[in-house]
């Protein structure tokens, strides 16, 4: 995993050190305050193999926070983001046995957008997500096992990108984004797919 | 310069998140070579009393005996594949009689390890590790139930193989598929597999790892091995099909399949200590008091004579005739003073099964299956009739309880006699064939 954390952030440096190169040339954009914030609102799902005959997708809503800084060009941005998502709960049985999963993330994030044609952006992150399991039986089964509920904290990284449409300029924009997180950890899910409404200020 | 500041503070927050990374916890693993132990669902027989009433069951830690890779989930004897494609030509029951498999993956285990117990962390690993557990231990005591040495059992099944969750492909039949519905675990005869599959939202012990289920399936296996010799054979259409004995004739009876249920469910109750199998999973209905056998409320004649496209006293076609057998069956084991609640007397007993079982087979075969009534026309040509007949099926069960009755001990012979009488009456077990109860 690290090795791969290793190369998504050396392209990354790469392209930013082209950008602050010509960004000092220019002398644009020479403050470390940000030039704005932006709050979203998401519905996200991701595609989880339940049973091997039966895909579903699990719902998340997000809420998230960002600061933008200008990255020398017009048209283009640095953004900061730091984001909560929370799971809906996996499919339960009716039956006398199963394994109850709630599932919640906080996640940061740092990355690039362009805004030339459409709002098309890019971003390197961590996400650390904290799930619950339970262990629930009915009268049948007789719980003898050491933990019936636990937790646990996994960390993954993630690699986001998104595509917008820009309701009104600089102000309102409606983002799809995909999120891959790369984890050797099996219990962690992949690829969440996410809508999100994005308000500037 | 300042955006080379913005740089180096993305830099830096790369490096944190590395170390972030690092630090986090290591999982705890498993040292290899060592025994495995999961927290998996077994019976908890101290809960039964009378064999009619389903068990309980227990969660919780368990040691596997035979399983050296928990990543693959396999073992010396057997191996679980997830996935894959299983091609389903025909059924019988539980019992895929003409089926291909492709395909398929090591399975995706999702789990923790606490304290060196491996815990599931998702419905499916929990059913993949409750089931393994019964074939890991079924597997183990292998010689317990059936006198034969563990490999010579198994050395006729190449790759024992546990399709986890396969995706069926039926072909032709759609009358097929609709009966497969119910199923939830399938033994493929001939090629020696067991096949799981997804399990109802509303059952509530899951069928697929439901230890009642899988003995019951593996009891498959066993007869198998004792009654079809180890090898499973196929009617086939492109030859004649002469004489009182070809491939497949025995194996397509519908008398026989009904003998190979009703033996199964026996293994199931040897397994267990519990007649009622389906109750646990599929609760309280007409199907599942049919097939609790140590509660039965019919006999062959009312069965087969009650009949009018389906029998009113019993729905399950051929099942119904293995419930009657497994109610002979522990009518005897009852009858000797052996109690249902006694693992080591209900293996004894299963030995003795078993042993029979192959003898039965043996003079079925003889002299060109001279014992055996001859076989219906549409038999002959791999039509294989899914309702009852009570004259042809009657002559069919009459050879397999005579040569039944002339294996066991002659000491046997009078309470078996007895209790095949009682089950089957003269239809199903016609006057002509009980020359050798005393
Ligand atoms: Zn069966």
């Amino acid at each position: 995993m690290k090795f791969r954390i290793s190369h998504v952030g050396i392209f990354i440096s790469f392209l930013l050190l082209a950008f602050s190169d010509h960004a000092d040339a220019g002398g644009v954009g020479n403050s470390l305050l940000p030039k704005r914030f932006s709050a979203a609102v998401g519905y996200g799902v991701r595609p989880r193999d339940f049973f091997a005959q039966e895909r579903f997708y699990q719902e998340s809503w997000l809420l998230a926070g960002a600061a933008h800084w200008s990255c020398g060009f017009a048209f283009c941005e640095f953004i900061a983001r730091t984001a909560l998502r929370g799971f809906a709960g996996l499919p339960e049985s009716q039956g006398q046995i199963d394994i109850a999963t709630t599932e919640s993330n906080v996640s940061g994030e740092l990355g690039i957008e362009s805004t030339a044609f459409v709002p098309v952006g890019v971003s390197l992150g961590l996400v650390r997500s904290k799930s619950e399991r339970t262990l629930k039986t009915g009268g049948l089964v007789a719980d003898q096992s050491s933990a019936p509920r636990w937790s646990e904290i996994t960390y993954a990284t993630s690699l986001r990108s998104w595509i917008g449409v820009t309701l009104f300029p600089d102000q309102l924009s409606l983002q799809l984004a995909m999120a891959h997180l790369f984890a050797a950890d099996k219990l962690v899910d992949k690829d969440i797919y996410s809508t999100e409404l994005r308000y500037e200020f | 310069m300042k955006n080379l500041k913005k740089f180096a503070f993305i830099i830096l927050s790369l490096v944190v998140l590395e170390i972030v990374m690092a630090c986090s916890k290591a999982a705890e693993t498993l040292t290899s070579g060592a025994t495995i132990t999961a927290d998996v669902l077994t019976i908890d027989s101290a809960s039964l009393t009378d064999p009619s009433t389903e068990p309980k069951f227990i969660y919780g830690p368990q040691t596997f005996s035979g399983l050296k890779d928990l990543e693959a989930l396999s073992g010396s004897l057997f191996s679980m594949v997830q996935g894959g494609d299983l091609e389903i030509k025909s059924v019988a029951g539980s019992v895929i009689t003409n089926g291909l498999f492709t395909g398929g993956a090591t399975p995706r285990l999702e789990y923790r390890i606490r304290d060196g117990v491996i815990k599931a962390a998702s419905p499916r690993t929990l059913a993949m590790l409750s089931s393994m557990y019964q074939f890991d231990s079924l597997v183990a005591q292998i010689e317990v139930l059936t006198g034969e040495k563990q490999t010579d059992f198994f050395k006729s099944f190449g790759s024992f193989q546990v399709l986890f969750q396969p995706s069926i492909q039926v072909k032709d039949q759609d009358e097929v598929l609709r009966k497969y519905e119910n199923a939830n675990a399938a033994f493929i005869a001939g090629a020696k597999q067991f096949a799981l599959f997804q399990s109802g939202r509303n059952e509530k012990i899951p069928m697929n790892f439901n230890p009642q289920i899988i003995s019951h399936e593996f009891g498959h296996a066993i007869f198998e091995s004792a009654f079809f010799r180890n090898k499973y054979e196929r009617c086939q259409t492109d030859r004649e099909n002469s004489g009182n004995i070809f491939n497949g004739r025995l194996e397509s009876e519908f008398a026989i399949r009904g003998l190979n249920e009703g033996f199964s469910d026996f293994v199931s109750f040897v397994w267990t200590g519990s007649s009622h199998i389906l109750q646990s999973s599929l609760g309280s209905t007409r199907a599942t008091s049919e097939r609790n056998f140590s509660k039965m409320s019919f006999d062959f004649s009312a069965y087969s004579e009650s009949f009018d496209s389906v029998s009113t006293v019993c729905e399950g076609r051929f099942y119904c005739i293995g419930s009657l057998w497994a109610a002979a069956l522990m009518d005897v084991f009852k009858a000797r003073g052996l109690s249902a609640g006694n693992k080591e007397q209900r293996d004894l007993f299963l030995r003795e099964i078993v042993k029979n079982l192959g003898s039965v087979s043996d003079t079925l075969r003889a002299n060109e299956g001279l014992a055996l009534p001859e076989p219906e026309t549409n038999l002959r040509i791999c039509n294989v009739r899914d309702v009852v007949s009570p004259l042809t099926d009657g002559d069919v069960l009459g050879a397999f309880f005579k040569a039944w009755i002339d294996s066991t001990a002659p000491s046997s012979r009078a309470e078996y006699c007895k209790a095949i009488k009682a089950r089957f009456g003269t239809t199903g077990f016609p006057v002509s064939y009980q020359r050798s109860c005393p």
